[in-house]
Formats: structure tokens, sequence, C-alpha cells
């Protein structure tokens, strides 16, 4: 048992054992539990796929640039939020007025029309709040049909009223304004709701910003990271 | 192919449908086990001597399962690991022991160069996987011991004496590393009743 014990918390095991450093012992042993629990075999599959990966960074070339990677993604998502937050804010003092609301981003579903003028049926609900744990804060499933999904945004720095703005952000980093909406106001419960019109949205990654109206400090500014994906990325 | 996705994705079940044949012992290593087949294409440096393990790894799996020696269908995965890793140990030590073909590490990490496209298309997906995984990593450290633990193989005690790390550290970067390769694995994965009509 105290075997077993130690096998479940040691998480360099299945490495050790493709590496073929394990001792006589930690072999019978290990091999064993590899008989017993399935869950092991799936974990020492995900091992050597990690093993073969890395090799195979390594003959590209990558993984020399991705360890010396400075900085991570984390921290350049930070720094697309500040860029895109400035963007709003400069194209806001530029024109002297609130930004222009389009018809992507809008505050109530029933702004939103379809090709023939009709009010679009609703879609799902996705809420934004900021996730320390997945590289995005939401993911999007796309309808087959145009829809109005619901995005229900909780920022971080509380106030009565907001702006918002969509960004998709390209292959080279850069980002790309496809809708903004201003004075969208806070519900009880601090979450700003707005829809957005699926047929504007492809797959890809995207950037929400949203800044409070009266405190446009680019530290009031959250910024959240969508994920976008196709019917055909959908699982089956 | 029906999925050449089915190359590249975790393994969601381990389970065999009662009544397979040899056939789908070796469709389950394809499909299920791409990690262990490039794996032991990288360290024999040699497609066909890897190709006569696994098949040695999918007929002993078979047989055990013929004879009743295993008991529950999932464990198969346990005995192909197994017959596999034990053969390669094999063929590492005679290698070994004929210093005229002594090679480090670092030569049996590489590709053999008659592998097919379909593996190398596995290769390339599982690599997208694992560099994504590295960039979400904010710590150059966490990578850095990624790369020295699962690449170059050194020893944890040695790693976290470098990095003066404690060894609970060390396993959560390995912990948080795996859960999230096995996330992104997992995105485009079969479901289970994918793999069965696979097999069936």
């Amino acid at each position: 048992m105290q075997t077993e014990t130690r096998i479940q918390d040691d998480p360099g095991l299945a490495s050790r054992y493709l590496a073929g450093q394990l001792s006589p012992a930690e072999l019978q042993a290990y091999e064993q539990h590899l008989l017993e629990n399935p869950d092991a075999v799936r974990e020492l599959e995900a091992t050597a796929r990690m093993k073969v990966g890395l090799a195979s960074l390594r003959e590209s070339g990558q993984l020399e640039k991705l360890l010396r990677a400075q900085p991570a993604l984390r921290s350049r998502w930070r720094a697309l939020a500040a860029a895109a937050a400035l963007i709003v804010l400069a194209i806001g003092l530029w024109r002297g007025i609130e930004t222009p609301r389009d018809s992507t981003l809008v505050a109530t579903a029933s702004e939103l029309m379809d090709s023939s003028g009709r009010p679009l049926t609703a879609g799902s609900t996705y809420a934004l709040l900021r996730t320390r744990s997945s590289a995005y804060d939401a993911v999007i499933e796309l309808p087959p049909e145009p829809r109005a999904i619901e995005l229900r945004v909780r920022p971080e720095v509380a106030a009565p009223v907001h702006s918002v703005a969509l960004s998709r952000i390209q292959s080279d980093g850069s980002t790309t304004q496809i809708g903004n909406i201003s004075q969208l106001k806070a519900d009880a419960d601090g979450f700003v709701p707005l829809y957005v019109d699926s047929s504007r949205l492809e797959a890809g990654p995207y950037l929400l910003v949203i800044t409070p109206v009266e405190d446009r400090a680019a530290t009031s500014t959250s910024a959240f990271r969508i994920r976008v994906t196709g019917p055909d990325e959908r699982q089956p | 192919m029906a999925n050449p996705e089915a190359h590249v994705v975790a393994p969601t079940s381990a389970a065999v449908p009662p009544g397979m044949d040899r056939a789908a012992v070796e469709a389950l290593i394809a499909k299920h086990y791409t990690g262990l087949r490039l794996l032991i294409q990288r360290r024999v440096g040699d497609a066909e001597t890897a190709a006569d393990i696994l098949n040695q790894a999918a007929c002993t799996a078979w047989e055990k399962w013929q004879t009743g020696q295993v008991r529950r269908p999932e464990e198969i995965g346990g005995y192909i690991f197994q017959v596999a890793m034990n053969l390669l140990r094999n063929r590492r030590r005679k290698v070994a022991e004929r210093a005229d073909r002594r090679v480090d590490s670092e030569v049996l990490g590489h590709l053999p160069a008659d592998v097919d496209a379909t593996d190398r298309w596995a290769d390339k997906k599982i690599a997208a996987r694992v560099k994504r995984m590295l960039q979400e990593l904010n710590s150059p450290r966490d990578r850095e011991i990624l790369a020295r633990f699962y690449l170059q193989e050194e020893d944890k005690d040695a790693i976290c004496r470098d990095l003066a790390l404690a060894p609970d550290q060390f396993d959560k970067v390995l912990h948080r590393a795996r859960l999230r390769l096995k996330e992104l694995l997992e995105a485009y994965g079969l479901q289970k009743s994918d793999f069965f009509m696979l097999c069936l």
C-alpha cells in the first residue's frame, strides 16, 4: 500500500520509466501499477507525448527560443490589453466624443437584426471573468446560424458604466477592432451584459477590453482573452 | 484515414471491446498510443525495428487477452507498454554492450529518416501542443525544468539542487504542465463512442 501511494504521488515516475531509469524494485512495482490502473497508462502515454513533442521542438530549432522566451504569454496578453486600451482611449480622445457604437456589440439582444431585418434569435450566454488556470477566459462556440450571443463580463474594477471593445488578434499578434460599445450599465451582481452578433465572429483568438467610462486609466481596464471555435472544432 | 486527429489525441479510454482480434490491438496502438510509438521510433532510430517492437507488443497483449490473463479489457494498455518497454530495454542493453555502436541519448532522441508521413504529421501535431503548453508557462524556470527532466532526462534531485527548488515545487511544475498538455491533447480528442467504432 505504501509503494502504491508513493507511485501515485510521484509525477516523475512515468518519465523515469520511459527513460529506463527505474531500479528493478521500482520497475516491478510500477509495471504492476500500470496493469491495475488504466489511468496510469494514460498518464504514461501523455508523458511519452511530452517527450516526443519536446524532442521534435528541439529538432526544429524552436525549443531554444521557447526556453528563452520573455515575456511569457500572460505578460504578452497584458501588453496587448494595455495596447488595445490605449487605442480605445486614443480614438475617444481624438474624436472628443464617446466612441460611436456599431452593430457588432449591442446592449440588448433585440438590437441585433438578421439580413431580412428580423431580430436575431437568442444564442448561448458566456460569462467572462478573470481565470488564472487556462489560456483563455472563455471559449465561444460559433452556432451554425447567426445568433445573438450574450456576454456577461465581470470587470476587475467595479463601476456603474463601462465601454467595451472587441478585437480580433491576428497571427502576428496585432489586434483589429471589430466592435465597440459605450454606456453599458453593470448589473447588481457586478456583471456587465452585452450581446454580439455571431455572424461577425470567425474562429480564432479575440481580446475584449472593458473600461469604466468615468475612469479611463489603463489600470482600471480589464482585458479578457476569448477563443472562438468554429463548428468543425466542436467536440462530438 | 477517417480522422487523422485520432493519431494525436490522448487516449480517451483504454477499453477494448470483447472478441477483439489482433488487428484491433494494432489499431489500439496506432490510434491511442501514438506517443509510445513515436518515442520508440526515436529511441531505436530505425522504423523497421520500432515496428517489430510494437508488433511484438500487440501480439503479446493479444495473447494475454486470448488466454484470459487480462482480467479487465482496460488492462490491455498496461501490457502494451510493459512489453514494448521491455523489448526496448533489451535492445538498448545490446547496443550498449557493443562499443562500436554506443550512442548517447542525444542521438537516440532523433527521428529515423525513413519514418512515414503519417508519423511525421502526428509528431508535428504533438509538438504544436507541447509548444503551446510551453508558451503558456509564465516562468522560464518552469520551462527549463520540463526540458531538463523530460527531454534531457536529468535527475530530479540534480535539477532541484541547481535551481534551488524544493521537491514539492518541482512536482507541482510537472503536475501543472502535464495537466495542461492533457487538456490540449484532449481538446481535439475522440469520444469513447468513436473509439469503439474504430475497433469494430
